[in-house]
């Protein structure tokens, strides 16, 4: 799978992202402003004279920590609400799930400005606020899923004996639900990610001179006639960390939810 | 909030600055007077330049629906017949090129890609203007021409904004055929001895085009989200880029005004895609 | 003069270890006009599976080996521009489940029109009258209005019989009913195969009724062939299979018709169930379940008598006892 290799890959170099990078993200060294690509500094440097190649690793590590702490945070709120409204059903299921057209309702983009707005740009407030905004989904697949386990005889059984609720949603249901939940979350990931570059790539996400991909290619885009590489390299890296979940999501998908996957066809 | 703890703002602005916009009265009150506002559509003041915030968005409104629909006519032509191809060629060379150029168009970032574009077209070949509305020039040129300067200055931003739901809504329409095709009625239809054409092009699309109405309302709100990633990179006079903006300059009654019009707007599209839907599924009775 | 006539008729699919998997081996027969044709078996037995080869509707990785031919026409090959031209007009079809059947978005007017049209050079207005015609056929109460229905403001029975007339549009010389009437109740079952019967009587079409009820089949049957396991194990006449049947399955299969009186007759007269076509037992595929079986049974496939009620059996016999 070409999807787990790059996400692994990917995640190796951000953990050694200290011990690979040649130079100090942060070192600016202005006698070397917008050098292109050169047995030095391999993806050439920033107007600042940074090294790109250390501040692309560095980089690397907020986006994949946005990446995983915002769906982490999605999967909690999704999980807890889709749980209850599905296992529960009547007017709870009823209150969240209008509550979720409404928050579907308007654009999440704006909601995030807005929130942006409100709480301040910075890598730990767009993980949260990214998070706070992407649990929809979830939740609805969730309860989906839930609303069918339910019926099942043995789920039945257990509410006659009188197991109680709690036990019930985590160790019999959720358990049997967690499939495509693992399935969205990896395509989760890359929508988280794609989201925090685009911000930081407005300004309006991790502030410099905190590295981010999507802040490198604002300078990209403020020298693009000079200065290629600096447009190039963020794109590519952003391109094929979305690209490896992506497709991850998409092998997993065949692997663990078949009925998903095309079928056949009358000749 | 942020005004609070900006330094150049005197405590009788402060003073003065609560009483306009009601902070002075207690928070339950100022809640109801809020809501009631919203749903008035009296968003109050611009922080900015004390406009009212309604006339604010209403002049870029227009430029966001020439956008945002031409964007979704564009997602329509282009991306249902892909994905009928790539389902009638299901598994085939061709199909298996189109699902790689899903996934690309899933995975590259917009924004980037609209660099590279007004890069290489704007910049590189000089074919095409890459941001505004109109050219420096426009007043001065003849009807015709003006038409023209508005379709050059349209093409970057709707190919661009366009390019993401291309992708997914060509590989739903794909996934959807696929499904429908193994339908009994399908079969029957083929047993019938009709044409291969009008057995996927009539029958089968039929049916899988109802699902995607409903789909394109749900998309809407990226659609009109993601404007404001669009319209900043292309300075394109619309309300996404007035959100930005506004973000930008700590407005907020701009920015709540935005999300009230965007979740209205949002709130249309599903209404129309009911209506649509219900005129092409005789199952449904409004 | 046979008008259709299968020769060896194989479908393979493939399982997933890409092992061909035979689900109807070796059925050949012969059909004529005016004349009805039962093929009975048990669910999987392939009796489907036959039909669609004849249509040439094998879904996907399916391959039909052997002859098919139509008046003389090889069908199996056949380029799907002159397929089409068969299916409908010449060979018609009704599928097991009139649920499913119909487009649910166009109305019956249209898909009726549509098929008339996809075969005769006539104007829309012709074909929405000869539409009309073929819905009085079949007993539709006040066709003209109900023309413009669409699929799911009828019954069962009436979307049954809207599928007929479909089939029965454009005169096909043979009509092949796949199970028409399983999903139908008693009474509805037996109206649709009166009409069916009576429209047969008119114009002389050829029928091959379909069903896992031998029951239904010996009522309108002129032949029957039994399938077990993807092949015909008996074909006679209907009398001689009523009066004489050989093989111990066909007699498993009478044995369970329900007779006057006697109510709740076990279906499954038979013990044990058919093998999964990818996995079939060594020699004749039945012998687990027979009454008869005999050594040779186990070791070999038997092949055809050739008399004039044909069976395969090593140990044939009138009674199971
Ligand atoms: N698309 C397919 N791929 C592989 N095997 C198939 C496919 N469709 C049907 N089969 C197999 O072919 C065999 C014959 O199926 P067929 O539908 O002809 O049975 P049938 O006699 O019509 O049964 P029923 O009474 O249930 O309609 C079955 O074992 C079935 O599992
Ligand atoms: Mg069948």
């Amino acid at each position: 799978m070409i999807g787990a290799g790059i996400v692994i890959v990917l995640i190796l170099l951000s953990l050694t992202a200290p011990v690979l990078s040649p130079y100090d993200p942060q070192a600016q060294d202005l006698s070397l402003r917008l050098q292109p690509p050169s047995a030095s500094h391999w993806l050439g440097t920033d107007e600042y004279g940074r090294d790109v190649l250390s501040r692309m690793l560095y980089g690397g590590r907020i986006s994949l920590s946005v990446g995983f702490v915002a769906v982490g945070i999605s999967l909690l709120i999704g999980i807890m609400l889709g749980a209850i409204a599905g296992y529960f059903g009547g007017w709870v299921d009823q209150l969240i799930m209008r509550t979720v057209d409404v928050v579907l309702c308007i654009p999440t983009l704006f909601l995030i400005l807005m929130l942006i707005v409100f709480l301040g740009p910075n890598l730990f407030n767009i993980m949260v606020i990214i998070g706070l905004t992407s649990w929809t989904e979830l939740s609805r697949l969730v309860r989906a899923e839930f609303l069918s386990l339910r019926q099942r005889d043995y789920i039945q059984a257990a509410r006659a004996l009188g197991v109680p609720d709690f036990i019930i949603i985590f160790k019999h249901i959720l358990p049997n639900a967690l499939a495509p939940v693992f399935i969205s979350a990896t395509f989760g990931i890359a929508g988280a990610i794609l989201l925090e570059s685009g911000l930081s790539f407005l300004g309006l996400g991790v502030q410099p001179p905190t590295p981010s991909w999507g802040n490198i290619l604002t300078t990209g885009k403020d020298y693009i006639t000079q200065a290629w590489w600096l447009t190039l390299s963020p794109g590519i890296s952003i391109f094929l960390t979305v690209l490896g979940y992506n497709l991850l999501g998409d092998g997993l998908r065949d692997v663990l939810d078949p009925r998903l996957s095309g079928g056949e066809e009358h000749a | 909030m942020h005004m609070d703890m900006n330094p150049n703002v005197s405590p009788d602005s402060i003073a003065e600055m609560k009483k306009m916009y009601g902070l002075d009265k207690p928070i339950p009150v100022q809640y109801a007077d809020w809501v009631g506002r919203l749903m008035r559509f009296d968003f109050g003041r611009s922080f900015l330049d004390q406009r009212p915030v309604i006339a604010k968005i209403a002049d870029r409104l227009p430029a966001t629906l020439l956008l945002s629909g031409l964007s979704l006519f564009t997602i329509f032509i282009l991306a249902i017949p892909l994905g009928v191809y790539s389902a009638m060629h299901h598994n085939s060379k061709k199909d298996r090129f189109i699902t790689v150029f899903t996934f690309v168009g899933y995975s590259i970032p917009a924004f980037w890609l609209a660099l590279l574009c007004m890069l290489f077209f704007g910049v590189i070949l000089g074919w095409l203007p890459i941001s505004g509305m109109r050219s420096v020039n426009h007043d001065m040129l003849g009807a015709v021409d003006k038409f023209w300067d508005y379709c050059a200055h349209l093409i970057l931003p709707v190919f661009i904004s366009a390019f993401g739901g291309l992708a997914s809504i060509s590989r739903y329409t794909r996934s959807n055929m696929l499904e429908v095709v193994r339908q009994d009625y399908i079969r029957t239809a083929k047993a019938k001895g009709l044409p291969r054409h009008s057995v996927y092009y009539l029958h089968a699309l039929r049916n899988a085009l109802l699902p995607i109405i409903t789909i394109i309302g749900l998309a809407l709100p990226g659609l009109i989200g993601g404007s404001f990633i669009f319209e900043t990179i292309f300075s394109w006079p619309g309300m996404g880029r007035l959100a930005y903006e506004s973000a930008m300059n700590f407005d907020y009654p701009t920015i709540m005004g935005i999300a009230v019009i965007g979740a209205m707007l949002t709130l249309i599209g599903n209404i129309i895609a009911d209506i649509l839907y219900a005129a092409v599924d005789p199952r449904i009775r409004l | 003069m046979p008008n259709l006539k299968l020769s060896g008729v194989q479908v393979l699919f493939r399982d997933a270890r890409q092992q061909p998997v035979p689900v109807v081996r070796e059925v050949s027969f012969e059909t004529q006009p005016g004349k009805t044709l039962g093929i009975v078996g048990e669910s999987g037995s392939g009796k489907s599976m036959t039909a669609l080869s004849i249509l040439g509707l094998v879904p996907f990785p399916g391959k039909v080996k052997g002859s098919i031919k139509y008046h003389d026409k090889e069908l199996i090959g056949l380029p799907d521009e002159k397929y089409e031209k068969i299916r409908g007009a010449g060979i018609s079809i009704v599928f097991q489940d009139p649920a499913t059947a119909l487009n649910p978005v166009f109305t019956i007017e249209k898909q009726l029109v549509e098929t008339i049209l996809a075969h005769r050079q006539i104007e829309t207005r012709e074909a929405k009258k000869q539409a009309l015609d073929s819905l009085m056929g079949v007993d539709i109460p006040s066709p003209e209005k109900r023309i413009k229905d669409y699929p799911h403001q009828f019954s069962g029975g009436m979307k049954q019989r809207i599928l007929i007339a479909m089939a029965l549009s454009c005169d096909p010389d043979i009509l092949i009913l796949d199970e028409p009437t399983t999903a139908l109740d008693v009474t509805v079952q037996a109206q649709i195969l009166d009409m069916v019967e009576r429209i047969q009587n008119f114009n002389k079409m050829t029928i091959i009724l379909i069903s896992h009820d031998l029951g239904i089949i010996s009522e309108i049957s002129d032949e029957v062939a039994i399938m077990y396991a993807g092949r015909i194990v008996e074909h006679g006449t209907i009398k001689d299979i009523l009066d004489n049947a050989q093989h111990p399955y066909t007699r498993g299969l009478l044995d369970s018709i329900p007779k006057l009186g006697v109510h709740k007759a076990k279906l499954n007269a038979i013990g044990g169930f058919p093998p999964n076509p990818s996995e079939l037992p060594s020699g004749c595929p039945f012998h687990p379940r027979c009454p008869r079986k005999i050594e040779k049974c186990v070791q070999q496939d038997p092949p055809y008598t050739m008399n004039k009620l044909k069976f395969a059996c090593w140990n044939p016999g009138p009674t199971n006892g």
